[in-house]
């Protein structure tokens, strides 16, 4: 099922809107969505250098040195925080190179 | 014409003057390969220059004209093409080690649209490696050699500015067109996906890449458009949609037309001075008759981030056969993404595509109230080469933030977007304008930027090289 909002009633959806964009915010456990700052401050520890090294070893076939390890951390751990932190509802589809052929 | 200031040309003039026997292609072409010779040791905007190649396309063209067989206003027009475009018996690199040694044995549809138009392909202009990132190192910005051209189609957005051709061809997955064109001072369009083939285009993202025009001005723009948009079959992801007459919506006004301003994401932080000038073109807009409407895209701060997200597993799809065996061929930087994309999560990467529906969704919402959206293009100017984190405002961030906040929300939802020259900093360096239209609606985003672009003078403003 399409989760595009299609009442046709344009209060009503803005009023959705809104609810589903606090829903985001309380969801992802931040209170600015995607600040600059977000990143740095997300804690890069939590999927740790040394995890993503075996990790890359284990399931991908790549290696990683230790600053590229600590790379990876410092940009993955955000994001996929934030990924896991939101909580959409089940009615919303994803946009895939097919979904998008088949709105034309 | 030996007195030709090429830099003062446009598509448009040009053409004229080429139409009217005035002036030949070949005197064009001879002036661009001149000034490519002048300035591309400093500029490095060009890593391939076809020259006794484009001397025979400009001679062809001419017997063509002379002989009565005009076929438009691209005919005899030197041009560029970003390296990630297929030339057959060109090399096309990307910009990239891994492919020195590439010849494709075909052209991009593009490619071939535009030669049949009957340009002139002076050569292949610098990208980002693989098109992942905004440095283009080693081209420089036009305006100040000390700065980044942006990226990743920063070669075309470097040449354009500096006048070395007339337009170019980018690619946009994550603002490559409109970045550079705003941080050069020329006019870039992101068409609607699906608007303009991909084929034979070197993918970044397949989800998210789109090809188009970089010029100077937005009519060299609707003119080029008219040539490369409409439907391919090659092209899995191209958009069987009745193609316009772009040219045609450079006539009339905007009187009355509804534009909206994001009240949150776009706008903030700002650099002053992209604020002041942004403030300048809705005045601008207002006095042409627009009427302005504040709207709401709440979930446009997420694309961002989830947009990286998404072209780092895509990318590492795509790169799996090359990263395998020249793994060392690639820059560290580029390498590094490419490992990055293979730690990200399939479940992860769906539900980012979920949100970009969310995305989507907002914008589905704010055309039910408005025409076209405007926004900065950027909310910096060009930084100095070297320069990882920018000041914005006063707030500081990443420089790779700092450029895909604006340009994200677009490629994500497949809209239509032109970024137009709308002024400049006290240092000299030009400030971009984002006009935004509804899916396919390029005519009306073409006619908001025209009637902007006569409004002003910014567009005619050139680096002095």
């Amino acid at each position: 099922m399409s989760a595009k909002l299609k009442t046709g009633n344009e209060n009503q959806d803005v009023e959705r809107s809104e609810m589903s964009r606090r829903k985001f915010i309380k969801a992802a456990g931040i209170g600015a969505l995607a600040g600059p700052l977000l990143i740095r401050g997300a804690g890069a520890d939590d999927i740790a250098p040394n995890t993503l090294k075996d990790v890359g070893k284990q399931f991908a076939d790549v290696t990683l040195d230790e600053e590229e390890a600590i790379g990876a951390s410092k940009a993955l751990d955000p994001l996929t925080k934030i990924l896991r932190g939101i909580d959409i509802g089940e009615e919303v589809e994803p946009v895939t190179i097919f979904s998008r052929r088949r709105e034309k | 014409m030996k007195n030709l200031d090429l830099t003062k040309q446009t598509v448009a003039s040009l053409s004229r003057l080429i139409k009217s026997k005035e002036i030949s292609p070949v005197e064009v072409t001879e002036a661009s390969l001149e000034r490519i010779a002048k300035l591309d040791g400093t500029l490095k905007a060009f890593v391939t220059v076809t020259e006794s190649q484009a001397i025979q396309a400009a001679k062809d063209a001419e017997k063509s004209i002379m002989a009565g067989k005009y076929v438009g206003p691209y005919h005899g027009i030197p041009i560029g093409l970003k390296d990630l475009y297929y030339t057959k018996g060109i090399p096309t690199t990307a910009s990239s080690k891994v492919l020195a040694d590439f010849i494709p044995s075909y052209d991009a549809t593009v490619v071939a649209k535009l030669k049949a138009a009957g340009v002139v392909i002076l050569g292949k202009t610098n990208t980002h490696e693989f098109a992942y990132g905004y440095i283009s190192s080693p081209t420089v910005n036009a305006w100040d050699t000390q700065r980044i051209p942006g990226g990743s189609s920063g070669g075309s957005g470097c040449a354009i500015a500096a006048s070395m051709c007339l337009a170019a061809t980018g690619t946009d997955t994550g603002g490559s067109i409109r970045v550079p064109s705003a941080m050069n001072g020329v006019v870039g369009l992101k068409p609607t996906f699906g608007r303009v083939s991909k084929y034979g285009v070197i993918v970044l993202a397949w989800s998210i890449d789109h090809a188009g025009p970089m010029t100077k001005t937005v009519e060299d723009a609707a003119l080029m458009m008219n040539i490369i948009a409409g439907y391919d079959p090659k092209d899995p992801s191209s958009a069987n949609v009745p193609v316009l007459d772009y040219a045609r919506a450079l006539k009339g006004g905007i009187a009355n037309m509804r534009l909206g301003i994001p009240k949150d994401n776009f706008l903030e932080p700002l650099d002053p001075e992209v604020s002041a000038a942004f403030q300048k073109a809705v005045e601008v807009l207002k006095k042409l008759g627009a009427r302005m409407e504040e709207v709401s895209l709440p979930n446009a701060g997420l694309a961002g981030k989830i947009g990286f997200y998404m072209v780092c597993s895509e990318a590492s799809a795509y790169h799996e056969r090359w990263f395998k065996t020249k793994a060392d061929l690639y820059t560290p930087a580029v390498r590094r993404y490419l490992k990055w994309g293979n730690l990200t999560g399939a479940a992860l990467y769906i539900k980012a595509q979920r949100i970009r529906t969310l995305i989507s969704n907002d914008f589905d919402l704010a055309f039910k109230k408005v025409d076209a959206i405007i926004t900065p293009t950027l909310p910096i100017t060009a930084p100095k080469v070297g320069e990882d984190e920018v000041s914005v405002g006063t707030t500081k961030m990443p420089l790779s933030d700092a450029c895909r906040r604006n340009m994200y929300p677009l490629t994500l939802t497949g809209l239509p977007a032109m970024s137009v020259p709308c002024g400049f900093s006290h240092a000299n360096l030009p400030i971009g304008l984002q006009i935004i239209g509804r899916p396919f609606d390029e005519p009306r985003v073409i006619r908001i930027a025209h009637n902007y672009e006569k409004s002003t003078d910014w567009h005619l403003r050139r680096p002095a090289l």
